[in-house]
C-alpha cells in the first residue's frame, strides 16, 4: 500500500479528531482537508505521468493546465479557462515542470494507482474506496463528494492483487472529483453528483465536457452557463441514461427514499424553510430543468422499484425525518441536528 | 557547470526504460474523453538543463553549427542519462576581432579547431585555436588558442554573434574575455619548437619596418638561434651571434621576452634560452 504523508497540521487534526470524537465540525474539517490535500497531490503525480509522454495527445492541454493551476491558486478549479495569457499560469506550468525535474514529484502511472491509498478518520482507503470515503463524509455532515472512474475497475484490481489473484495490470487514466456538490445526489435510481466547488480534479479529465454519465452515476462539473444550455447538456446525457438503463434494467440504487432522506439530513445542517427544501431536492425527483417527465424509460421507471412518487415526495419525507427524530421544526425552518459540535460521530 | 543550459521538456528528460512505460489508456464505456487536443509547444514547461558539452562544425567560414551533450538524471527513476541533441539553430556566427601587437588586424588562416570549456572563472566559453598572420608587419604565423564568452541565451537565440576579441604577441597570447584581459601563455617544450618561434621572429623581423641594418643584422642572429637551437650545446662564436639581440627593445624586445618566458620543462635549461634571457 502507498499513501502520502500528510503534512503535520493535518495529521494532527485527523488524530486529535480520532483521539476525541466528540466534535463533528472539528472531524468534518479535518477530513475534508486531508482527502483534499492527498487528492491534490495525486493530481499533480497523475499529471507528471502525461508528462512524459511521447504522444503529444497525452500530453496536457491548456485547460487541464488551467484547472490545476486554479486549483493551487484559487482553492477550487475553475471550469471555463481564461483566454488571455496569463503569466501566472505559465510559470506554475514551470514550477511544477521544476518540481517534476528534481523528482519533488513523483510520477504515478496508471499500473501504481490500485495501490495508492489515501488517509482518512480511523486509518486508510483505496483510491478507489469511493463509497466507504463518502460514508464518511456523510456520516459528518460534510457537503464534499469524492469520485473515482472507473472505479469498478480499480477496486477490482486493487481486490485481486490483494488475494494474489492473477489479474491485469490496471491501466486506464484515473478520472477523480473531489469538492462540495448540491444538496440532492439522487435522481431517480441514478446518482446525481453535481459539483458547486472542485477542490481536487484528476489531470485525466476532460476539461471541456461538463457532463458525464457511467454505470448509473451522472456527473456535472461546477460549470456556468445559460439555463437553456445546460438544460440542453443534460438532455444530451440523459439520452445516455435511457439507454443504459433499457440495456441494465437493475442498474441503480436501490433505494432513492434513503438516500434522499441522508441528503435532507445533510442539507439541513443549517436550518431551511420549506421553500428552500423543495426548491433544492427538485431536481431528484423531476431532474434539474423537468427532464425527468418528458424522457420515459420503455418498460421501466425512472426510479427503484415500489418508490416512484405519486407527487411531490419531498415535503412527505421531511415530515418522515421529523417524527423519526431525526429532525425538528424551529421558528418555521427545518433542522436536523445530527451534526451539531458535541455529537460522537462512528464512521 | 556554470550557467549555459538548454529547456527540455519533461517528455525528452527520461531514460529509454522510463520512457517505454505504457501510457494510460480510456476509460470504455465513458462519454467523457471525448476529444483528445494535443497540447500546444507553449502547454508544454521545460526545464533547464546544464549543458556538460558542446560540440561545432563549421559549416561555412565562420559559421557554426552546435551540439549539445547534457548529462541530467531521469525525472522518473532517477538514473544518470546522457542525451546528445544536435542543434539545428541557433548558428554561432564567429567573427574575428584579432589583431597583432601593433594593431593590424590579423588573417586567419588554414583550418580551426572549435570547443566548448566551462568553468568557475569563466564560465561557458569557446575556445578557437587556429592560426592568424599580419599582412602589415609581416609577423609570422600567429597560433593561439582564443576564448570568447558564450552568452546565455546562446542556444536559444535564432543566430548568436560570437567575436573574438584578442591581441597576439609572439610567444603570448592577451587574451579579451568578458571585459577582463588575461595573460594566457602558450608553452615552448622542445628545442623544435623554439626554433620554430626563432624564425618565425626572423621572418616578423624581415619584413618589419626596422631600420634596414638593424633589420639584416637581427634577422640574421634570429636565423642563427633558430638554426642553433637543435644542438646540445652552444658553439664557440654562440654569444657573438646572439650579440645583435641584446639591444634588441619594443616590440621586438617584447617577442623575444615572450618567447623567452614561454619555454617549459627540460627547454627552460636550453643554452639558447639560458643565453637569450642574459642578453
Amino acid at each position: 500500500m502507498r499513501t502520502i504523508p500528510l503534512p503535520g497540521h493535518l495529521e494532527d487534526k485527523l488524530a486529535a479528531s480520532e483521539a476525541d470524537p466528540t466534535h463533528i465540525p472539528a472531524a468534518r474539517d479535518a477530513l475534508e482537508l486531508a482527502l483534499m490535500w492527498q487528492l491534490r497531490v495525486i493530481s499533480l503525480a497523475l499529471l507528471a505521468d502525461r508528462l512524459m509522454q511521447k504522444s503529444p495527445h497525452l500530453r496536457p492541454s491548456r485547460d487541464v493546465w488551467w484547472h490545476q493551476y486554479t486549483l493551487n491558486t484559487k482553492g477550487y478549479s475553475v471550469f471555463m479557462p481564461s483566454d488571455d495569457d496569463d503569466d501566472g499560469l505559465r510559470e506554475f506550468r514551470k514550477q511544477v515542470a521544476g518540481q517534476i525535474a528534481k523528482r519533488v514529484i513523483s510520477r504515478l502511472q496508471p499500473a501504481d494507482v490500485p495501490d495508492m491509498a489515501l488517509r482518512v478518520l480511523g486509518g486508510y482507503a483505496g483510491l478507489g474506496d469511493e463509497g466507504r470515503i463518502n460514508a464518511q463524509l456523510m456520516a459528518l455532515g460534510s457537503d464534499c463528494y469524492y469520485l473515482v472512474e472507473p472505479g469498478e475497475e480499480l477496486r477490482a484490481a486493487r481486490a485481486a492483487a490483494l488475494v494474489g489473484l492473477p489479474h491485469t495490470p490496471f491501466g486506464k487514466g484515473l478520472i477523480f472529483f473531489f469538492g462540495m456538490v448540491e444538496p440532492a445526489t439522487v435522481i431517480g435510481r441514478i446518482r446525481f453528483v453535481r459539483f458547486t466547488a472542485e477542490l481536487a480534479v484528476s489531470p485525466y479529465e476532460d476539461p471541456e465536457s461538463p457532463l458525464f454519465y457511467r454505470k448509473g452515476r451522472l456527473v456535472a462539473r461546477h460549470f456556468p452557463g445559460a439555463e437553456l444550455l445546460n438544460a440542453g447538456l443534460y438532455g444530451h446525457e440523459f439520452s445516455h441514461v435511457v439507454m443504459d438503463l433499457i440495456d441494465n434494467p437493475r442498474r441503480g440504487v436501490p433505494s432513492w427514499r434513503a438516500i434522499v432522506r441522508q441528503d435532507l439530513c445533510r442539507y439541513l445542517r443549517q436550518p431551511r424553510t420549506a421553500e428552500e427544501i423543495q426548491a433544492a431536492f427538485l431536481p431528484s425527483w423531476l431532474g434539474p430543468h423537468g427532464e425527468l417527465e418528458a424522457m420515459a424509460i420503455p418498460g421501466q421507471s425512472w426510479f427503484p422499484a415500489d418508490e416512484a412518487p405519486a407527487g411531490n415526495p419531498v415535503g412527505g419525507l421531511v415530515d418522515e425525518l421529523v417524527r423519526d427524530g431525526l429532525a425538528e421544526r424551529r421558528d418555521g425552518r427545518f433542522v436536523c441536528r445530527l451534526y451539531e459540535e458535541g455529537r460522537r460521530w462512528l464512521v | 557547470m556554470a550557467g549555459l543550459t538548454y529547456d527540455l521538456p519533461l517528455h525528452e528528460m527520461t531514460c529509454a526504460t522510463c520512457s517505454a512505460k505504457p501510457a494510460a489508456g480510456r476509460v470504455a464505456g465513458l462519454d467523457y474523453l471525448i476529444v483528445e487536443v494535443p497540447g500546444e509547444e507553449d502547454d508544454q514547461p521545460t526545464v533547464p538543463v546544464d549543458v556538460k558539452a558542446l560540440s561545432f562544425t563549421e559549416t561555412a567560414p565562420g559559421r557554426l553549427a552546435v551540439s549539445a551533450t547534457l548529462s541530467l538524471p531521469c525525472v522518473d527513476c532517477g538514473t544518470p542519462t546522457t542525451l546528445q541533441r544536435v542543434l539545428q539553430t541557433p548558428a554561432l556566427l564567429v567573427r574575428d576581432n584579432v589583431h597583432c601587437a601593433r594593431g593590424h588586424e590579423l588573417r586567419p588562416l588554414g583550418q580551426r579547431s572549435y570547443r566548448f570549456n566551462d568553468s568557475a572563472e569563466t564560465g561557458p566559453v569557446l575556445e578557437v585555436t587556429g592560426e592568424w598572420a599580419c599582412d602589415i608587419c609581416a609577423e609570422p604565423v600567429l597560433a593561439a588558442t582564443i576564448a570568447a564568452p558564450l552568452p546565455p541565451d546562446t542556444l536559444t537565440a535564432a543566430q548568436a554573434p560570437i567575436e573574438l576579441n584578442a591581441t597576439l604577441h609572439g610567444g603570448r597570447m592577451q587574451i579579451i574575455l568578458g571585459g577582463s584581459v588575461q595573460n594566457v601563455e602558450y608553452h615552448l617544450a622542445s628545442a623544435e619548437d623554439l626554433s620554430r618561434a626563432l624564425a618565425d621572429l626572423a621572418r616578423a623581423v624581415g619584413s618589419s619596418d626596422l631600420p634596414a641594418d638593424q633589420r639584416a643584422q637581427v634577422v640574421d642572429a634570429l636565423e642563427w638561434c633558430a638554426d642553433a637551437a637543435g644542438l646540445p650545446a652552444g658553439p664557440a662564436d654562440a654569444e657573438e651571434k646572439v650579440r645583435p639581440l641584446r639591444a634588441a627593445a619594443g616590440w621586438l624586445g617584447g617577442r623575444l621576452t615572450a618567447i623567452i618566458d614561454a619555454a617549459t620543462g627540460a627547454l627552460v635549461e636550453h643554452w639558447l634560452i639560458r643565453m637569450l634571457g642574459a642578453a
